[in-house]
C-alpha cells in the first residue's frame, strides 16, 4: 500500500477525530492521552486519522513492533477465532498455548532448560516474576533501579520508579524494594562519568547496600531493564550490566530482565538483553510480543518453577488469540529478515539523530539501540536543565506536520517505529522532526 | 511568667482522673491534700507488691548509689545476673535463657524478632481483642479498640487474627467457644498464612486490655499442640498476667502450657521499667548475636527493683494473699452483679478481675462502665 505519507489536508483534530475525543474525555478514565489522534486504519508504519489524514507512527512500533495490521499476524487471529476463542488454557491443554511456549524457551538466551508463564500484560508478566522468585527463593526482598517501569499493579508499581505520579496516592507499596540509581550515565547519579567511575553505580550495592541496608541472603531477585523504557530510554554500559549480574549470581539473587518494552526485536536483537552478553534466570516480556493482541509471558529457568498446582494462574494466559499471534509475529520477524532490518534501519536513524544533534544545541543527548532510540532535549548542555516545556511543543509540531510521537524520561522524545520501517520513512521523519525544532525553539 | 505544666502536657494521654498523687504506699496512693485514694489499678497491673514497697525501695536506693547503668553490651553487674538467678526457677519448666528490655512493647518486639529468627518465617497470628503494644509491630498485633491504630495504617505487614475464646460474647460454653476458636485457627492457616510461613503464635493467657478474659485451659493445651505439629512458636504475652497477678507467678501455670517464649513486663520491677522475655536456650543459638539488642534493657537500678520484687512477692507469700483476695472480691461482685443487672459478667484469675458491664442482649455497656469508674477510685475499665 504504496501512499503518501505524511498526508495533513486538516488541522488536527480534524471534526470527526474532535468527536472521538470529545466522547473519549466524557466516558473514559482519565489516563495518558496527549496528541488528539484518532484511528481510521493502520498498515506497517502508517495510519490515517478519521478525518482522513494520514500519519507516520513512530510510537507504536512498542506494540506493533512488525507493524500494524501485519498480514500473517492479521491471518493466524482470523483462523484462530474461527476454531476457538477461548479455551481455559491455565486449566487444560491446546496446542498453540503449547507452541507458543515452545517458542519462547527456543528464541530467548540461554541453553538451559526453561518454562514459561503466560499472562496478559507486561505487568502481569512481572508480577508472576515477584511470585516466582519468592516462591523458588524463599526470599522476600527485591531490588529494582530508579527511572524503572516495570508495571503499575501494586507489585510491579513497588518495583516502578520512573515518575511520582505512578506511584502518589496510591501508597502503600507492597514492601521490600530497594531502588538503585540506575546507570543513566548522561545524568550520573554520583557525578562522576564513564568509565573513570569504575561502576561504582554496580559496586555500591555490594559495598554499600549489602553492609547497611539491605541483607543480600533475603534478596529474591532483581529486576533491570536491559533497555530503560518508559524512564528514558537509557541504555546502561554492558559492564555495569554484567557486573550486577555477578553480584546476583554470587549472592544466590535471581536476575530479572524486563524486555516488555526493550524485546521482541525492537533493538536490533531479538532481546536487548543480547546486547550485554548476559543470560537472565527471568525474562519478562509483553507490549509487542503478539503484535498487540495482549499477551505477558515470564520466562524463567525450570528449576525455579512453581512447586505446587495453584500457586499462581490466572484466566486469560496462553489465550489462542494471542498464542497464534505471538508465534506469527515470531515467524514474520525472522523469515522477513526485521531484526536485520532493524539493525539498518535504527543506524540510520541514530546517524541522523546526531546529525540534529550538532545542529541543535537543545538536544543534550542521542541514544538507544536499534530502533529503540531517544533524544534528550536540555536548556543547555552544560546545566543538562530538562527542556520540558521544549520537548512537549517538539511533539506538537511534530503531530501537526503528520509525524507521531511520545515523550519518555523527564524531557526525552522516544522513538518507536515499527521494524519495518523504510529508508525513505526515516529521512521523512528527521525531516519533520528538524522543523518541528526549529519551530518549537523559535515558538519559546 | 509562670508556666502551668497542666497546659504543656501532652493530650495524647487519657487522664482519667484529676488526682495528683504525691505519694504511695501499699494500696493506698495519696494527694497533695493529703486524701487518701484506694488503688485497684496498680498503675495497669505494675506496682503488684503494693506502691514503694520497702524492699524494692531499699534495693533502689542502694543501687542507685552504687551503679545507675551499666550497658548491657558493654559489662555485667549483679543486679542483672541476680535477676535471671530468680527468674529462672519462676519460669515454665525448660525455659532458662533471658532478654531484658525496658517495656512490654519492646518485649513483645523481641519475642517475635527471636521467632522470625528461630524458624526463618515471617508471619505472626494473633487473637481478638488482644494488647501487644503501641510499636508499629505491636500495633499491628493489637486488636482491642480501633482507637490504638486509627490514622497509624498502614502497619507492619503479615500479621493475621485469630477468633480468643471469649465466652461470653460467644455466648458459648467452654467446649464449643474451644472446638470453635481451633477451627477457626486451622482455617486461617489453611487460607492465610501457611504454617511454614508462621513463626509464631502470639497470646495472652488472660487477656488484659481486651477485656480480662480467661480462655478454657482445654483451649490453650489445644493450642500449644497445634502449635507443635507445624513447627509454629507460642509466644505468652504476660506482660499483664504474669508477676503474680492471678494467683500464680505466671497465669500460664494455671492451665500447665509451656510457651517457647514468655513475655513479661509491667510488675517486674514494681513500678521501674524493666521487660523481659524468657526462652529456650535452643531458639537463642538462631538468634544471630547483634541482631536485637537496646541501650537500657537490663538496667542495673531496673534489675535491682525486680530482685527485690520477686524476694518480696516469695517471702511474704503474696501468691497464696492474691488467691484468697482474688476469692473474696469475686463472691463480692458476684453478689453485686445479683443485686445490678447492668453487671453482665464477673470473670477472671486471682487478682485480675473484670466486670463486664452489658445490657440484656449481652451488648456491651459502655456509659454504664464509665459512669461507675468516674464515681471515684476504681478499677481501670477495660
Amino acid at each position: 500500500m504504496a501512499q503518501e505519507c505524511p498526508k495533513i489536508i486538516c488541522s488536527i483534530p480534524g471534526p470527526e477525530s474532535r468527536r472521538i475525543v470529545a466522547m473519549d474525555t466524557q466516558y473514559l478514565a482519565t489516563g495518558t492521552k496527549g496528541s488528539p489522534v484518532a484511528v481510521k486504519w493502520g498498515k506497517g508504519v502508517v495510519f490515517e486519522d478519521l478525518d482522513g489524514n494520514r500519519f507516520l507512527d513512530f510510537t507504536n512500533g512498542m506494540v506493533a513492533g512488525i507493524g500494524h495490521g501485519h498480514p500473517r499476524v492479521a491471518k493466524a487471529i482470523q483462523e484462530q477465532a474461527g476454531k476457538f476463542l477461548f479455551f481455559n488454557g491455565p486449566d487444560f491443554y491446546y496446542e498453540v498455548q503449547s507452541q507458543v511456549a515452545q517458542a519462547l524457551v527456543r528464541v530467548t538466551p540461554g541453553d538451559h532448560r526453561k518454562k514459561v508463564f503466560l499472562s496478559n500484560s507486561g505487568a502481569e508478566a512481572n508480577e508472576a516474576a515477584i511470585k516466582l522468585a519468592r516462591s523458588a527463593t524463599g526470599r522476600k526482598q527485591f531490588i529494582a533501579f530508579l527511572g524503572a517501569f516495570h508495571g503499575r499493579t501494586i507489585g510491579a508499581l513497588s518495583l516502578t520508579a520512573s515518575k511520582v505520579v505512578q506511584r502518589e496516592t496510591f501508597f502503600p507499596m507492597m514492601p521490600g524494594v530497594t531502588h538503585l540509581p540506575f546507570a543513566y550515565c548522561y545524568r550520573c547519579s554520583y557525578k562522576q562519568s564513564y568509565p573513570s567511575c569504575d561502576l561504582w553505580c554496580a559496586q555500591i550495592l555490594e559495598d554499600v547496600y549489602f553492609k547497611s541496608v539491605l541483607p543480600p541472603e533475603e534478596v529474591a531477585a532483581l529486576f533491570m531493564e536491559p533497555e530503560q523504557g518508559e524512564g528514558g530510554y537509557v541504555v546502561p554500559p554492558s559492564p555495569f550490566v554484567q557486573k550486577i549480574q555477578q553480584i546476583c549470581q554470587k549472592y544466590g539473587i535471581l536476575f530479572v530482565a524486563d524486555e516488555v518494552q526493550a524485546g521482541c526485536g525492537k533493538t536490533g536483537k531479538l532481546f536487548a538483553i543480547e546486547h550485554h552478553a548476559v543470560v537472565p534466570d527471568v525474562l519478562n516480556l509483553g507490549k509487542a510480543i503478539a503484535s498487540g493482541v495482549p499477551m505477558g509471558a515470564t520466562i524463567f529457568r525450570a528449576e525455579l518453577d512453581f512447586p505446587k498446582q495453584g500457586r499462581h494462574s490466572n484466566t486469560y494466559g496462553g489465550n489462542p488469540l494471542a498464542a497464534v499471534a505471538c508465534l506469527a509475529t515470531l515467524e514474520a520477524i525472522q523469515e522477513e529478515k526485521l531484526l536485520e532490518n532493524c539493525q539498518r534501519m535504527g543506524q540510520r536513524f541514530a546517524d541522523g539523530l546526531r546529525g540534529l544533534q550538532q545542529e541543535f544545541e537543545e538536544i543534550g543527548d542521542v541514544r538507544g539501540l536499534g530502533l529503540m532510540l531517544a533524544i534528550e532535549l536540555v536548556e543547555d548542555r552544560t546545566s543538562k536543565e530538562p527542556a520540558r516545556a521544549l520537548r512537549d511543543r517538539v511533539i506538537d509540531a511534530c503531530c501537526s506536520k503528520g509525524l507521531l510521537l511520545l515523550p519518555c524520561g523527564m524531557s526525552s522524545i522516544r522513538f518507536t517505529p515499527a521494524m519495518v520501517v523504510n529508508a525513505e520513512q526515516i529521512d521523512t521523519a528527521l525531516g519533520i522532526l528538524r522543523e518541528s525544532i526549529r519551530e518549537a525553539r523559535a515558538s519559546a | 511568667m509562670s508556666i502551668n505544666p497542666l497546659e504543656h502536657l501532652c493530650r495524647v494521654w487519657t487522664r482519667i482522673f484529676s488526682v495528683e498523687a504525691e505519694r504511695g504506699e501499699g494500696i493506698y496512693l495519696y494527694d497533695l491534700a493529703g486524701h487518701r485514694y484506694i488503688d485497684f489499678t496498680c498503675g495497669i497491673g505494675v506496682t503488684n507488691t503494693g506502691h514503694c514497697h520497702p524492699k524494692v525501695v531499699k534495693a533502689v536506693q542502694e543501687q542507685a548509689a552504687k551503679l545507675l547503668h551499666g550497658q548491657i553490651n558493654i559489662v555485667l553487674h549483679q543486679p542483672a545476673l541476680q535477676l535471671i538467678k530468680e527468674l529462672i526457677p519462676l519460669v515454665p519448666e525448660g525455659l532458662d535463657t533471658i532478654f531484658f528490655s525496658n517495656s512490654g512493647a519492646e518485649a513483645v518486639e523481641a519475642a517475635v524478632k527471636l521467632s522470625k529468627h528461630a524458624t526463618g518465617r515471617t508471619n505472626v497470628i494473633v487473637f481478638t481483642g488482644g494488647f501487644h503494644g503501641r510499636t508499629h509491630l505491636t500495633m499491628a498485633m493489637t486488636t482491642s479498640k480501633i482507637g490504638y491504630r486509627l490514622h497509624y495504617q498502614p502497619l507492619v505487614p503479615g500479621i493475621f487474627v485469630a477468633p480468643y475464646p471469649y465466652l461470653y460474647q460467644l455466648g458459648m460454653e467452654e467446649e464449643s467457644a474451644t472446638r470453635f476458636c481451633i477451627k477457626e485457627l486451622k482455617r486461617l492457616l489453611k487460607t492465610q498464612t501457611a504454617p511454614n510461613e508462621t513463626a509464631c503464635v502470639v497470646i495472652e493467657p488472660e487477656l488484659g486490655e481486651g477485656g480480662y478474659i480467661v480462655p478454657p485451659n482445654r483451649f490453650l493445651l489445644e493450642l500449644q499442640d497445634l502449635c507443635r505439629e507445624h513447627g509454629i512458636l507460642l509466644v505468652a504475652d504476660e506482660v499483664q498476667s504474669g508477676y503474680g497477678r492471678t494467683g500464680k507467678f505466671f497465669a500460664c501455670e494455671h492451665s500447665g502450657i509451656v510457651p517457647d517464649i514468655l513475655v513479661m513486663a509491667k510488675g517486674m520491677a514494681s513500678g521501674i521499667p524493666l521487660s523481659g522475655i524468657a526462652t529456650r536456650k535452643e531458639l537463642t543459638t538462631r538468634w544471630r548475636t547483634g541482631s536485637h539488642g537496646g541501650t537500657y534493657g537490663g538496667n542495673a537500678v531496673a534489675c535491682a527493683a525486680g530482685v527485690a520484687t520477686i524476694q518480696a512477692i516469695l517471702e511474704e507469700h503474696l501468691l497464696e494473699n492474691t488467691t484468697q483476695r482474688g476469692v473474696e472480691l469475686v463472691t463480692g461482685l458476684k453478689q453485686l452483679q445479683g443485686q445490678y443487672p447492668c453487671i453482665g459478667e464477673v470473670r477472671g484469675l486471682g487478682l485480675m478481675i473484670g466486670v463486664e458491664f452489658s445490657k440484656p442482649d449481652r451488648e456491651p455497656d459502655p456509659i454504664t462502665a464509665k459512669a461507675v469508674v468516674k464515681e471515684g477510685p476504681a478499677p481501670t475499665t477495660t
